[in-house]
């Protein structure tokens, strides 16, 4: 290249420029362009060699006449949505095509906060681009068992970059990128969380998560009634709603009542009552404690299908 | 794993020394229009730019955008003065001696003086490959010597930029891009996420040795810069300052 060293350096800043760019290209051909005819296209991630495209759901704005651009900048592709999970915003997408470069995927602990961490896209027709920062957060989740991240980053998201992926130093994937998901935050979803999502998508079109069928409101719990039952959280969710034919239904829970917890454990806001759902497959069982009338009870649910 | 501490601090070391030579080249230009105490005007960043052998005369030359001159510099609208401030705080007249509206670079003398600050060096932006580091240094919000660090985020010469007939503000250059335009052009422009803000037009984009690759010039969106690659403005700069002259010219368009 012919740089010459300028004068006191000890060519670390060098060395670590060059490698960021060996990352960068490492993980270039399995960047892919995202075109559903709208103005705005996505980006993607060859997930498998034999033709599955993820990216994200709403950067794909209709089901036909996709295509998927390669990294040659000139190979497109017919594609077709094999599935969409609205709760992560994540779309599957087919080729007909095998050999196709996958990305490499992180292993579960690769990803700790302050890494370094490179956000991938092919907004337009610029080609690849490549923003960094560092992981900036990191929460931890399981799903049936499964241990799971989000992450978010400090990394300058495009437009254009949601689909694409979040790389490491070594050019791996911890992350499937999202403008939209963190209200303006750039955040990734994991590298297995995406997985387990693909798979489910690309097995079963969709990805099927424990659903109760009720309502509720937050609410601050009076008092003498945290008193009499002897309850250490000020808040409880306030069944405002049941489904008729749903889990919650055939559970006995019904309008007026406080749901207080979820085998056991507090449920003190409605996201957590979302996120122990999200946590559970159909089919599961799980005790709901409720304050009903002035008394606890518990009810069990057989939660069941989101429809 | 290393051990905490084993790169960091040598990296970092060579990072702020790098960021240090750099700076004492920095300036922080000003226009003024008219008005006996001080200046009204705007104000920008501008660099020491090798002058040989542009100039002969012992004569400094310093880089900056041409938006950022732009009110001082047109005569018809009345006195325009311009000023350069050293990082060590003094302040010195400069003359406008080649303006490149198109390109949005512009060149100013400054007349010889003791312990001027070293021209920075000179690297070449169409070497550079997507991720390699970035330096920027410049006055955004008028904050001397703001130092930014980022990456090359799109390829060099990958940027269209579509001139329509709209005009850039000409504080911080930013600018929407428009659809369709007639003067469809693809301008030469080197892409970066350093975080930059009005005041660092002007300013320099080095890479990881230290050398200048290209002039701050636009900025879309924070963490979205577009800089005037070093090729485009040693261009500009040996067709401008060809023929020695003391008057302004017009650069020829590359």
């Amino acid at each position: 290249m012919g740089e010459q060293m300028s004068s006191g350096g000890g060519g670390l800043l060098a060395g670590l420029s060059h490698e960021i760019a060996g990352a960068v290209e490492r993980a270039a051909p399995s960047v892919v362009r995202v075109d559903d005819g709208s103005r705005l296209t996505a980006t993607g991630v060859i997930w498998q060699a034999d033709g599955v495209i993820l990216t994200t759901s709403h950067g794909v704005e209709r089901d036909e006449e996709l295509a998927v651009e390669l990294s040659d900048s000139t190979t497109r592709l017919p594609a077709t949505v094999a599935g969409r999970d609205p709760d992560t915003d994540v779309a599957v997408l087919r080729v007909q095509a095998s050999g196709l470069p996958a990305i490499e995927r992180a292993g579960l602990d690769d990803a700790r906060v302050g890494h370094l961490a490179l956000a991938l896209g092919r907004p337009g027709t610029a080609g690849l681009q490549a923003t960094i920062g560092i992981v900036s957060s990191r929460q931890d989740s399981q799903t049936a068992g499964t241990p799971e991240y989000i992450l978010s980053t400090d990394a300058v998201l495009y437009p254009g970059f949601s689909g694409g992926p979040l790389i490491d130093v070594g050019g791996r994937m911890i992350g499937l990128l999202n403008r939209a998901f963190g209200r303006g935050a750039a955040v990734a979803l994991g590298t297995p969380l995406a997985a387990r999502v693909a798979d489910a998508l690309l097995t079963q079109g969709k990805v099927s998560r424990g659903y109760l069928g009720v309502r509720t409101q937050l609410v601050a719990l009076p008092v003498p009634l945290r008193q009499a039952l002897n309850l250490g959280q000020e808040r409880g969710l306030l069944v405002v709603g049941v489904e008729p034919n749903s889990p919650a239904e055939q559970s006995g829970l019904t309008l007026g009542d406080l749901l207080l917890s979820v085998n056991g454990q507090n449920v003190d806001d409605v996201d957590e009552l979302r996120s122990h759902l999200r946590a559970r497959r159909a089919g599961e069982s799980v005790t709901l404690g409720v304050a009903r009338a002035g008394s606890r009870h518990d009810l069990s649910v057989t939660l069941g299908v989101e429809g | 794993m290393h051990s905490s501490g084993a790169l960091f601090a040598p990296l970092l070391a060579e990072t702020g020394a790098l960021a240090d030579r750099l700076r004492q080249s920095v300036v922080l230009v000003r226009c003024g229009v008219g008005g006996s105490n001080g200046y009204t005007g705007g104000h920008g960043s501008g660099v020491f730019w090798p002058a040989a052998p542009l100039l002969t005369n012992g004569d400094a030359l310093v880089v900056t955008n041409d938006h950022v001159v732009a009110g001082a510099a047109d005569r018809r609208r009345g006195h325009g003065r311009i000023e350069i401030e050293l990082a060590d705080g003094r302040r010195l007249p400069a003359t406008v001696v080649a303006r490149d509206r198109e390109n949005d670079l512009a060149a100013l003398r400054i007349p010889a003086a003791p312990d001027l600050p070293p021209p920075v060096p000179i690297g070449d932006a169409r070497n550079l490959r997507v991720g390699e580091l970035i330096v920027a240094v410049g006055n955004p919000f008028g904050v001397r010597g703001t130092t930014t660090l980022g990456i090359v985020s799109g390829a060099p010469g990958s940027v269209t930029w579509l001139d329509g007939n709209g005009e850039s503000e000409a504080y911080g250059g930013n600018r929407r891009q428009r659809g369709g335009g007639t003067n469809e052009r693809r301008r030469d422009l080197l892409q970066a996420d350093v975080v930059l803000a009005p005041g660092n037009s002007g300013g320099p984009l080095a890479n990881a040795h230290g050398r200048v690759v290209g002039i701050a010039a636009m900025i879309l969106s924070p963490g979205i810069a577009l800089a005037v690659p070093a090729h485009v403005v040693e261009q500009f700069l040996a067709s401008a300052l060809a023929a020695p002259a003391t008057a302004p010219r017009q650069a020829v368009a590359a």
